[in-house]
């Protein structure tokens, strides 16, 4: 039997008589073991993020060199990979505890960092110097919400 | 909702730290199960059960005595044809674990908590 089962089952049967402070320790420990294991099965939403940084960074270059057939390629890419996205998360049985404001301040900072990219890399079309780091940039805030999210799995 | 002290009436102000412990959550099971989702949204009936290591009936019983006292919030739902049943904290769930847990630490007095 788990240690913080045993801890918690030690708790319970000191209940409204005697708490002692090993049981009030364990029974903490055990709640946080609990919280810990369940959280972590949201883990998946860091590997979502981090795979939306990668291809953002990749349509980004697509839009900036590939030219006409790059940007068509680059939004069947993308609407491909957010569906993909989307019809996994629909799927997954743990949602992190304020995984709303995590995807809204995710996606938003991103869509702020890609419109800026694309205007102002708009009369650069096929610099290669402007678009591999915007690229980058541009997969920031969603790697950064990758790592946020791995945070708050392990918390 | 239901009692949620120990007690059975309003803790004095200086009362040992066991009269503020919650009944609906302190036994081992219900306490697993509160913390636990304690640190998520929501969550799938059977990823609760997983991580707190118990059977399908132990875990519906606790739960159905955590959603009669205001502190879980039991939704059904399908997602493709597989139904599913998600768990949530309520509001007043996370008041009371956060209380639980505070009478928890006031236990082990202030150098150990």
């Amino acid at each position: 039997m788990p240690q913080w089962k045993v801890s918690a089952t030690l708790v319970a049967m000191s209940e409204r008589a005697h708490v002692t402070v090993d049981q009030a320790r364990s029974a903490l420990a055990g709640a946080d073991a609990a919280r810990r294991g369940l959280a972590a099965r949201g883990r998946w939403l860091a590997g979502c993020f981090g795979a939306f940084a990668v291809g953002s960074a990749v349509v980004v270059v697509l839009i900036g060199l590939g030219g006409d057939a790059g940007t068509t390629l680059a939004m069947i890419g993308w609407v491909s990979l957010v569906s993909v996205g989307v019809a996994y998360a629909a799927t997954r049985p743990v949602r992190l505890r304020r995984e709303g404001w995590l995807h809204a301040g995710g996606w938003v900072t991103w869509g702020v960092v890609y419109g800026a990219v694309l205007a102002v890399g708009h009369p650069r079309h096929g610099e290669v110097a402007y678009w591999v780091p915007a690229a980058l940039v541009s997969a920031v805030p969603l790697a950064v919400t990758a790592l946020v999210a791995l945070r708050w799995s392990r918390r | 909702m239901t009692s949620t002290s120990s007690t059975s009436g309003p803790a004095a102000p200086g009362s040992h730290p066991r009269h503020q412990l919650d009944d609906a959550i302190h036994s081992p099971v219900r306490l697993s199960v509160v913390s636990a989702l304690s640190g998520v949204d929501r969550a799938e009936f059977g990823e609760v059960r997983d991580a707190v290591e118990v059977s399908d009936s132990v875990l519906s019983k606790q739960v159905a005595a955590l959603e009669a006292a205001g502190y879980v919030e039991v939704t059904k739902g399908r997602v493709g044809r597989r139904p599913r049943t998600w768990l949530a904290l309520t509001g007043e769930g996370r008041a009371a674990l956060r209380a639980h847990l505070a009478a928890l630490r006031a236990l082990l007095g202030p150098d150990l908590g």
